[in-house]
């Protein structure tokens, strides 16, 4: 599995409700793609989250995005380093 | 003055001389604390002038540069001056004291207004009012003239008078682009208030606005209102209370009423509401509560309006008319002779003046200082006694002063096309100028005292000002240039301003229709109609619904004109509903747009219409209709959840055999969707991209193609740019496996030409399917392409893919007896496709190693591994690419399962 981290900016914040209905979108895409999500980090002006997931590659988590039709600026595998 | 108060402890006087101009500056001079930059030219040798004038501890300055300085100092005029290197005389005058002006851009602009002249009875009037409801005799007084009559400067006369004496000012303007937007100049006065600015979230604004509300004490249901009001959700903290519509509506004005009254109530209050002829209906309705209660309280509530407004407030007790009319020969000349300064007009152009302005102080202002800004330097020197052309009208004053103006007028003409009042933000974003020559523009805008600036960076607004001013620059525009200008300015606010988009949907509607947009005007509308039925004001809604549906006459027909038809409708419903109109007509187009959506497959909004249409008939006591509709909307509603099931079992199928799960239940899963889609009359993407999936793991390659061609081209038609590519993907990997190896380059073409046109990456298939499709048939080394194919798919972490591409290049290498090249492919696919997991990825690669082995004398391991697969995997549920490839290496290696 690799960890996958999806970087998403937002030109005004998006309200708690518009975030619940993307995730609801997501779920419902990601769990057949064998996708887990981590966690994800907001800036304190909600303008940009940075998301973790594993899954077996970027591509997957790519294409669940589009396909849940949730914004991203880029989505790349990374490593971690502790 | 302040140098002068600081050196006066040390015993030294000094003296102060100011001048403004240009002035040319050049290189460093002397050496050491007296290095300097020198100035030359008229400017600094008048400041020398001024210094020299200066008697001790004194400040003495130019003409030019009082006028700068504005009310923020008292002066003492010293007079015309003869001064050495001047030919004529200069102006002097010397700072006596600062002014007690609260701030500066208020000094500046009361500096700019021009002398009230021929009011004095008028502003007596109003100061004995103010006198009475201080002493709890509250009053109103209605203010009716023409426009340029002076009612906006006799109020702010009037407010000076008042100056720092306890009081509380409540000033409300109106607008002319806002009245159908229910309450604007209330919500738009509280958000001033507040300081709401844009990024705020719903949390900070609820803060900043009970920050506001704060010195009244409001109740929480009192918040919840107003905080609905200002389209803040609110909801989970304040509830607004469960009651019918009309009593939200009686209950929000109730809240911002005592809000006003208990400002009130701790001191006197002067509420001055301006414009009234543009107000909304839900403002006057406002008005109509609180002119009820001032008697009462120590308020003075001063209404300015055109006289073709008809308050519905004369006769009461305590409301007083006021007319201001034109002034008299005599005022105007006197008028004419103060916007001169003191510079000479002579009788004949002070006639000329009076007899064209007749009497209108705004025309007299503007002509004078057209006539005096045509007469060169501000420097001295009298007016021209004659000879100066006179403008004929306050256009033609206009014109003479902008056509003055060098970067200024563009920016004067933009500003008058967004408004009357503009933003900085707004204004960049359509002038499309650099930062300096924009400010360099807007700088010598505002020196023309055509507009006025308020507020500090980046907040800064420019306000015309007088509306006839900012009118006369807007026509000085040709129609071409203000659709343009007008169309720039919606899509700003579309585009820039997304979030404001609903929240300034009445400024949208104005841009969008005057640019000539019917689609985004008609969206403005249902944005605009909507908010006003959440904020109880029906009449706005019903006008707002109505004018969008003149809009759909010029829309060409298909879904976007049935979907705004049908939501323009069902506000115009729920607004008649509310406020008493005629409905019969409406339920027949109610249906006739239900079934047209139906038409169209929008069975959702069919039964939107229904539903509205059944309230209508509920309403109009005809109870047989409106359970006939009301079945008919249940039918619809039923298709239209049909439809949304309809689409999620298509992709879910279509998932399900992509990542190879759940084979057999996939399957059912696409033939229940088709069988639904049959029954819906539906065609799209999903269902045809899951049935081509279905054909290709059938091995009917031919079906395959064609399905997914035909998902392609549904992809296309509705612009779903991503689904578009993945079948194109697709299709070239089906015709990989078909050997129709052409087309494979032309689909690559058309991924390339996409991934041109859009912002995101796309996985780097091309650049390896053209490598794979040469393979076997091109007689160049394809290794280099291949290797930097398979490294872009590695990088771009998309393993599906790179199995897909090892495997074909491995089974070719093999071929043509590469077996240690095959083997490295083939072993890097299968561990990629594993982590996927994709079986029929997996079972090639597989089966490949076999036949590597088995081909370099290593039969038993081949064997083995042949074993190992079958063990694993049930052949019956493979793919035809998974079983043909096992078949293949099963009769390579002579392999019989044990």
């Amino acid at each position: 599995m690799s960890l996958v981290i999806v970087e998403r900016s937002f030109e005004q914040p998006p309200a708690d409700a518009d975030l619940d209905a993307a995730a609801k979108r997501e779920n419902q895409c990601k769990g057949i793609r064998a996708i887990t999500w981590k966690r994800s980090v907001m800036s304190k002006d909600r303008r940009r989250i940075i998301c973790e997931y594993e899954a077996p590659d970027a591509e997957t988590v790519r294409r669940v995005q589009l396909e849940a039709r949730i914004p991203f600026d880029r989505i790349w595998a990374a490593e971690l380093h502790e | 003055m302040a140098i002068i108060e600081a050196i006066r402890p040390q015993q030294l006087t000094v003296r102060i001389g100011i001048a403004t101009g240009l002035v040319v500056t050049g290189d460093l001079v002397g050496v050491g604390a007296a290095q300097t930059m020198t100035a030359v030219g008229e400017t600094p040798n008048l400041a020398a002038r001024m210094q020299a004038l200066a008697a001790p501890d004194t400040v003495v300055v130019s003409d030019a540069a009082r006028t700068r300085a504005g009310a923020m100092f008292e002066w003492e005029d010293l007079g015309l001056v003869a001064l050495k290197g001047f030919d004529e005389p200069v102006r002097a005058w010397r700072a006596q004291r600062e002014t007690s002006a609260a701030s500066r851009s208020e000094a500046v602009r009361a500096s700019a207004l021009a002398p009230l002249v021929g009011r004095d009875e008028e502003l007596d009037l109003l100061l004995r009012r103010w006198q009475r409801a201080k002493a709890g005799e509250g009053g109103v007084v209605l203010l009716a003239g023409e426009a340029g009559i002076g009612k906006s400067r006799l109020l702010a006369a009037f407010e000076e008078r008042l100056g720092n004496l306890p009081h509380v000012s409540l000033r409300y303007f109106c607008s002319p682009y806002h009245q159908d937007s229910p309450l604007h100049p209330i919500i738009a006065k509280l958000e001033h208030e507040a300081g709401f600015v844009r990024g705020d979230t719903p949390e900070v604004r609820l803060e900043k606005l009970k920050t506001v509300l704060a010195p009244t004490a409001p109740a929480q249901d009192d918040i919840a209102f107003l905080a609905r009001l200002m389209s803040i959700p609110a909801d989970e903290q304040y509830p607004i209370p469960a009651t019918s519509p009309q009593r939200q509506k009686a209950q929000t004005l109730a809240a911002l009423s005592r809000h006003l009254t208990n400002l009130a109530r701790q001191a006197p209050g002067l509420i001055l509401f301006e414009d009234a002829h543009w107000s909304d209906p839900t403002s006057l309705e406002l008005l109509d509560t609180l002119i009820e209660q001032v008697p009462d309280l120590p308020v003075l509530l001063v209404m300015s309006f055109r006289p073709d407004f008809v308050p519905a407030w004369t006769g009461r007790p305590r409301v007083s008319l006021m007319v201001l009319n034109r002034l008299d020969r005599r005022d105007a000349a006197s008028l004419a002779m103060q916007v001169g300064m003191d510079r000479t007009l002579s009788p004949e152009l002070q006639e000329q003046i009076v007899t064209r302005a007749e009497g209108v102080p705004l025309f007299i202002e503007e002509m004078t200082k057209a006539i005096l800004e045509n007469t060169g330097p501000d420097e001295g020197g009298p007016a021209p006694n004659a000879g100066g052309e006179i403008p004929a009208s306050l256009h033609d004053s206009l014109m003479a002063r902008l056509d003055r103006l060098q970067g200024g007028r563009e920016l004067a003409q933009i500003g008058a096309v967004i408004g009357r009042e503009f933003s900085h933000e707004m204004l960049s974003t359509v002038a499309e100028r650099s930062a300096a020559a924009l400010e360099t523009s807007l700088a010598e805008l505002v020196r023309s005292e055509l507009v006025f600036r308020t507020g500090t960076p980046p907040d800064v607004r420019y306000t015309f000002k007088h509306v006839l001013v900012q009118q006369a620059t807007y026509e000085t525009l040709l129609h071409s240039r203000r659709q343009d200008l007008h169309g720039r300015i919606a899509k700003a606010i579309v585009e820039r301003f997304p979030d404001e988009a609903d929240d300034r949907s009445h400024l949208l509607l104005h841009h969008a229709t005057l640019a000539g947009d019917h689609a985004l005007a008609a969206h403005a509308c249902v944005a605009a109609g909507e908010r006003s039925l959440q904020i109880f004001a029906p009449e706005e809604a019903y006008r707002l619904a109505e004018r969008g549906l003149t809009h759909l006459d010029s829309l060409p027909d298909g879904e976007q004109k049935v979907l705004f038809h049908v939501k323009l409708l069902v506000i115009k419903a729920h607004a008649a509903y509310r406020h008493g109109h005629e409905v019969t007509a409406l339920i027949d187009r109610l249906q006739q747009a239900a079934d047209t959506a139906a038409t169209f497959g929008l069975h959702n909004e069919a039964s939107s219409a229904f539903i509205a249409s059944g309230w209508l008939q509920q309403w109009s006591n005809d109870l047989k209709g409106a359970s006939g509709t009301a079945l008919r909307a249940e039918e619809a509603s039923r298709k239209g959840d049909q439809i949304t099931h309809c689409y999620q079992v298509a992709q879910t199928g279509r998932c399900l055999l992509e990542v190879e799960q759940q084979v057999s239940r996939a399957f059912a899963l696409v033939d229940e969707a088709e069988a639904m889609a049959r029954t819906l009359g539906l065609d799209f993407v999903e269902l045809e991209w899951g049935r081509a999936h279905a054909a290709r793991w059938q091995g009917d390659l031919d079906q395959a193609h064609a399905l997914m061609n035909r998902a392609m081209t549904l992809a296309r038609v509705h612009e779903e740019w991503w689904r578009e590519v993945e079948c194109l993907i697709w299709l070239a990997m089906i015709d990989l496996e078909r050997r129709d190896l052409s087309s494979v380059e032309r689909y690559c073409d058309e991924i390339d030409k996409i991934a041109g046109r859009i912002n995101h990456d796309l996985p780097p298939v091309s650049a390896a399917f053209r490598v794979l499709a040469q393979l076997g048939t091109c007689a160049g080394d394809l290794m280099p392409a291949l290797d930097q194919a398979v490294t872009a798919l590695r990088d771009f972490d998309d393993k599906a893919h790179l199995a897909y591409v090892l495997n074909f290049a491995a089974d070719n290498a093999l071929t043509e007896g590469k077996y240690s090249q095959a083997g490295t492919a083939a072993n890097e696919a299968l561990t990629a496709a594993a982590a996927m997991p994709r079986a029929t990825e997996i079972i090639v690669a597989g089966s490949i190693l076999a036949r590597m082995e088995c081909a370099s004398g290593d039969p038993a391991a081949a064997d083995a591994r042949m074993q190992a697969l079958l063990s694993e995997y049930d052949v019956a549920t493979l793919s035809a690419r998974a079983r043909g490839n096992l078949e293949m290496a099963a009769h390579d290696i002579g392999f019989v399962p044990k």
